[in-house]
């Protein structure tokens, strides 16, 4: 699904941190919007998963304007930045989420042992998800947005809180998830390497406005 | 006296318990609301909150008397010195308290959870369902200190109740009346009483608690 934003515009105590007069992220692609801190991306995926609503402007996602997250017709699937869990172990959290998207039990079953096996979760699963490492969190947190397979997935800074060595096996093995579970994917980043590792197109977010980057 | 003692009892149990329980019905989701939302004159509310849960019983009670006179905006409802006036005036002495731990506890879980539930598509009720059961150690306290604060206070209760023997009289005013006629033997049952149904409430609520801890 095509992921289009229209006259997007969002403000926070009088301060506008985006102001995009139009943007389009193409359906079962990975679009990677590079920045800086404070230059607006953590909020962009906040407004485009319904988190947190548009000042003015409009959210189009497979055509149809964005509403408030729903159950099952929810179309985003977003992974914080800083990975957060409910109170359970791992499988608990993954189960949750498909639940909370209508997903009947034997299906959800499947899913947890697929995404498991797949993403290096097999030995985290019955952990309590909060004393996880940072490494671990950010895969299980990875692992609830890819479970999903929502028709839109949002990756915020996806390899944060991880320490070099982990970063690095992330970044390797992030795209094969990707094709695996996700269609449209936007991930935010600052840095330029993960970007060109996961993307088929980079556009920069500069001090809250989209510019077109390489592709 | 036995038949009459077992009233108390009961009656104490009842006014308290309706009490807490409707303060918890109020206090809570008020608690999530205030933890959750920016608003101007949010910490000024907050701190309104943090002094009630200190109100003085008495105070409260003469408040809720002058509602409730015959010649307050609700004295046509006819309820000072009944166990429903005593019921209001003990919510009332709760509620600051429920909400102020609910609060608490909300603001103590992880910032984003609630943004990750709504995300996942819980929408709001369900949302602050899930949150509920994220800060249900701090909802138990808040049941604990309502109904603590609630059961053990005299003065709302003989304000608005008139502490009358067969209707309105409860532990901890039939505890003072005893010991202003001297009977100090008979008073301090009622006081172990009183403190052995504390005591089995909290016991009861702590068991749950701690159950819930992982």
């Amino acid at each position: 699904m095509d992921v289009e934003l229209e006259g997007l515009r969002f403000e926070r105590d009088g301060r506008v941190v985006l102001d995009i007069p139009f943007a389009r992220f193409a359906s079962g692609r990975t679009s990677a919007v590079l920045g800086a801190n404070g230059a607006g991306k953590t909020t962009l995926l906040r407004l485009i998963a319904g988190v947190e609503r548009p000042t003015a402007g409009l959210i189009r996602i497979g055509g149809h304007p964005l509403s408030r997250p729903d159950g099952a017709s929810t179309p985003t699937a977003l992974a914080f930045q800083r990975p957060t869990f409910v109170r359970g172990t791992v499988r608990e959290n993954l189960d949750l989420a498909l639940r909370l998207r209508a997903v009947a039990a034997g299906e959800r079953r499947a899913r947890i042992a697929d995404v498991a096996e797949r993403c290096g979760l097999l030995d985290l699963l019955d952990r309590q998800a909060r004393k996880l490492s940072g490494g671990e969190a950010q895969r299980a947190s990875l692992a609830r947005a890819l479970v999903l397979r929502a028709p839109v997935t949002l990756l915020d800074e996806p390899l944060s809180g991880v320490d070099a060595a982990g970063r690095a096996r992330l970044l390797a093995e992030l795209p094969a998830w990707l094709a695996a579970y996700a269609s449209t994917t936007i991930v935010v980043t600052h840095q330029r390497d993960e970007a060109e590792a996961l993307a088929d197109a980079i556009v920069m977010l500069v001090s809250g406005g989209l510019d077109r980057g390489t592709s | 006296m036995n038949r009459e003692l077992w009233a108390i009892v009961g009656r104490t149990i009842l006014v308290s318990g309706v009490a807490t329980v409707l303060a918890m019905l109020a206090g809570a989701p008020l608690g999530y609301l205030i933890a959750r939302s920016r608003f101007r004159g949010r910490t000024f509310l907050l701190a309104l909150v943090n002094t009630g849960m200190g109100l003085p019983p008495v105070v409260v009670g003469l408040a809720v008397w002058l509602v409730l006179a015959r010649s307050g905006p609700l004295g046509a409802l006819d309820l000072v010195y009944t166990k429903q006036a005593m019921i209001a005036a003990q919510f009332v002495i709760g509620l600051p308290l429920v909400v102020g731990v609910t609060a608490a506890a909300v603001q103590a879980l992880p910032r984003e959870l609630p943004d990750l539930l709504l995300s996942l598509g819980a929408g709001p009720w369900r949302t602050m369902l899930l949150i509920a059961r994220e800060a249900r150690l701090g909802l138990l306290a808040a049941l604990m200190a309502g109904f603590g604060a609630v059961i053990s206070e005299v003065g709302a209760a003989m304000t608005v109740g008139g502490n009358l023997q067969g209707s309105t009289r409860v532990l901890a005013t039939a505890i003072v009346t005893l010991t202003g006629r001297g009977e100090i033997g008979a008073a301090l049952v009622l006081g172990g009483m009183l403190l052995l149904i504390a005591f089995a409430a909290n016991l009861v609520l702590t068991i749950v608690q701690q159950r819930s801890e992982p």
